[in-house]
């Protein structure tokens, strides 16, 4: 098979195999969605915590905990 | 010790390198890459401060990132949680793109640039704003202010800094508040870019350059969509946003219910007092009362904002009781807000650093390394944005006669001004690249197109010709920092160290309109850079020819580049602009290319160097 030819079909085998891809990261990616973020979520309102703050605020300034600078950053959380 | 700083996976990612304390070279990757904010691993930007500093890879002690992904994750699927069902489509879009790449950045980072991984640091997101803008600032003390759209958790924090020059002396910078996504006002700015047909995280000034065209009769509305407690701090109505369940969608019908319909993305915006040019298509009433809307809430929008910014600044000051304020994030980059806030916030001085954004973000988790963890003493006060690459004259004159361009190259350096100044005299306008270009969005006389600010029409042709942009966006004007006070209002006596930058609006002084109209926004404002003794004295040096020769002493300056395009950095891509616009001159290095007088050889080896300049998509991993 001539080297251009050969070319346009192993891109588009790898077109094919990233849309086959997403396709399945679509349906796993949903199925984690509804099955881990949706107890997850109904676990958030039974508890009553708002994790966007709390409507009766008296203020949206919430106070930062004081940082180590070494500590702080070594963690990337 | 030598600190490489890293911003990156979101826009604008950037690297900053500095040694013992000094910066040595920063530069957002698109420069490099040609590709408009982008967000890859900043390779090429890497490589050249590496270069640029004289360095390996391992010569580094620490490479500093620029925020925490796992807390930024944390907040994705915690949001994604709390809007259950109506996040699937955003769900899906994140997940993909951080178990794919994002999750894995130490690992990354460590293999990219070959550094074992204890040596990666991870600062967090505003407290690296907050240290790119505190520690390029000539104080010892300020209050920090830092405004975006949302970092990990925090979209705002105020904090103090106090830093030292001297060996031994306590560095310290601590964000003591913070007001925490979704109540951004970042992302209610970018809300409203959307809404007015503009691309988020790019179109936001364009709504600052549109709202002058309105009257903030929607700003009522607007407060509709905005709580405040009273001491700076606010909640948003989230009912009327998209953004924090929808990946696509940044605004919901009920949005829609207080303002309209939304403009139409590409639509022309015209309004009774904007310029139709060589557009033979008059306005009927309709579209000039729809587009008069549009303008009416963008000027309700920039006016909410600015108190907004007002207020959280007061909060600020009453709680650090500083009298210097030192500001950063993307909000930083509203010079209408920032104008306001030298004139009315009470503060004696203001410092911004030119890369505000995001990818100022690389600098200031060096910063803060160095500062912070190190204890080292302050060495650097950010007085000039020339960070990026440069080239020399060979370079440049290689680089010209690749393109086939005919020349004529100047070895005196009072005979090139000379020239310059004669082409802007003759209405002609002007590229202008010299020695490395700038940190930040701003063009500030490296890489630049430049105009006589007198001509009426100048506007026009420099949007319409040159850039190809909106006829409706305003230039702004490099003015000697000495001859600033007799064009603009800047309300005090002294030029705040901000307009260095171009990154305060001001009014210009009525006596002064008609004599400056190219930079002269339609309100009487002006985005002014003053071009003091640390400027780059080539362009001071022209700046101050074009006043002997004319008694005016500004330019109009804009960046070089073309509409949706990066500004240019190699003397190929300045030619390159310079051909596909209507550009008369360029000026690059101590060569000077007149249109007029090019060859047809240039405008083939122009069509085929633009096809071979794709932006390389193979950097993003």
């Amino acid at each position: 098979m001539p080297e251009a030819e050969s070319r346009g079909l192993w891109a588009g085998l790898k077109a094919a195999g990233r849309a086959i891809a997403s396709f399945q990261a679509d349906f796993v990616l949903t199925a984690v969605y509804y099955l881990a973020l949706g107890p997850a979520s109904l676990a958030l309102k039974l508890s009553g915590r708002n994790p966007f703050g709390a409507a009766d605020a008296k203020t949206g300034w919430k106070p930062r905990e004081p940082v180590d600078p070494a500590e702080h950053l070594k963690s990337q959380g | 010790m030598n600190i490489l700083g890293l911003s990156c996976h979101y826009h604008d990612s950037a690297a900053a390198l500095l040694a013992d304390g000094e910066l040595v070279a920063a530069a957002e990757e698109e420069r490099f890459s040609r590709k408009k904010h982008d967000s890859g691993y900043p390779a090429k930007a890497v490589a050249f401060c590496l270069g640029k500093a004289g360095l390996r890879p391992q010569d580094l002690d620490y490479v500093a990132y620029y925020e925490k992904p796992f807390l930024k994750f944390e907040r994705i699927l915690t949001g994604c949680a709390a809007t259950f069902p109506k996040s699937a489509g955003l769900f899906r879009r994140a997940m993909k793109s951080w178990l794919g790449e994002k999750l894995w950045i130490k690992a990354r980072l460590a293999r990219e640039l070959g550094v074992p991984e204890e040596k990666i640091l991870f600062c967090d997101h505003h407290l690296s704003h907050a240290a790119s803008a505190f520690f390029c600032s000539p104080f010892e003390d300020a209050a920090v202010l830092t405004t975006d759209g949302v970092g990990e958790w925090a979209t705002a924090t105020i904090g103090k800094g106090t830093a030292s020059w001297q060996e031994g002396g306590k560095q310290s910078l601590v964000l003591s508040h913070e007001l925490r996504y979704p109540h951004s006002i970042g992302l209610l700015y970018s809300a409203f870019t959307a809404y007015l047909g503009f691309e988020v995280n790019d179109g936001e000034y364009k709504v600052m350059g549109m709202a002058p065209y309105g009257k903030p009769r929607f700003e009522t509305e607007v407060w509709k969509l905005v709580s405040r407690f009273g001491d700076g701090s606010f909640r948003l109505a989230l009912d009327a946003f998209a953004f924090q369940h929808d990946a696509e969608r940044s605004f919901t019908n009920e949005f829609e219910k207080l303002f309209g319909p939304p403009r139409k993305p590409g639509t022309r915006f015209v309004t009774a007092q904007t310029s139709l040019y060589d557009d033979t298509n008059a306005p009927g009433a309709s579209e000039l009362a729809e587009n008069q809307r549009f303008a009416d809430i963008a000027a309700s929008i920039q006016a909410v904002t600015e108190t907004l910014v007002l207020e959280m600044a007061a909060e600020a000051k009453r709680r650090t009781g500083s009298k210097n304020l030192c500001m950063a994030g993307g909000v930083a980059l509203n010079s209408v807000s920032n104008g306001r806030l030298w004139r009315e916030s009470g503060f004696e001085r203001i410092f911004i650093q030119p890369s505000a954004g995001d990818a100022g973000g690389a600098l200031g988790a060096a910063l803060y390394a160095h500062h912070a963890l190190l204890q080292k003493p302050r060495r650097h006060v950010m007085t000039r944005a020339d960070w990026g690459q440069e080239f020399s004259v060979g370079q440049t004159v290689d680089s010209l006669k690749s393109a086939g361009a005919n020349f004529e190259t100047f070895d005196d350096e009072a005979r090139l001004l000379e020239r310059a100044v004669d082409l802007l005299r003759q209405g002609k306008v002007v590229g202008w690249h010299q020695g490395r270009f700038e940190w930040g969005p701003r063009a500030l006389g490296n890489r630049s197109i430049i105009a006589d600010p007198r001509s009426e029409k100048m506007k026009d042709t420099v949007n319409i010709k040159i850039k190809f942009r909106e006829p409706f966006r305003p230039f702004a004007p490099s003015v000697l920092a000495e001859s600033a006070d007799a064009y603009f209002d800047f309300g005090r006596r002294e030029v705040p160290d901000a307009a260095s930058f171009m990154l305060m609006t001001f009014p210009v002084k009525d006596k002064k309109r008609a004599e400056i109209p190219a930079v002269t926004h339609v309100d009487g404002s002006s985005r002014v850079q003053s071009v003091g003794p640390d400027a780059p004295p080539l362009y001071r040096g022209l700046i101050r020819g074009f006043q002997q020769a004319t008694g005016v002493g500004l330019v109009l300056n804009t960046s070089f580049n073309l509409k949706g395009e990066p500004i240019v950095n190699t003397p190929l891509e300045a030619f390159a602009t310079f051909m596909d616009s209507g550009m008369d001159a360029l000026v690059v290095g101590s060569c000077v290319v007149e249109k007029d007088k090019l060859q047809t050889a240039s405008s083939s080896w122009r069509t085929s160097w633009r096809s071979s300049q794709a932006p390389d998509k193979n950097l993003v991993f």
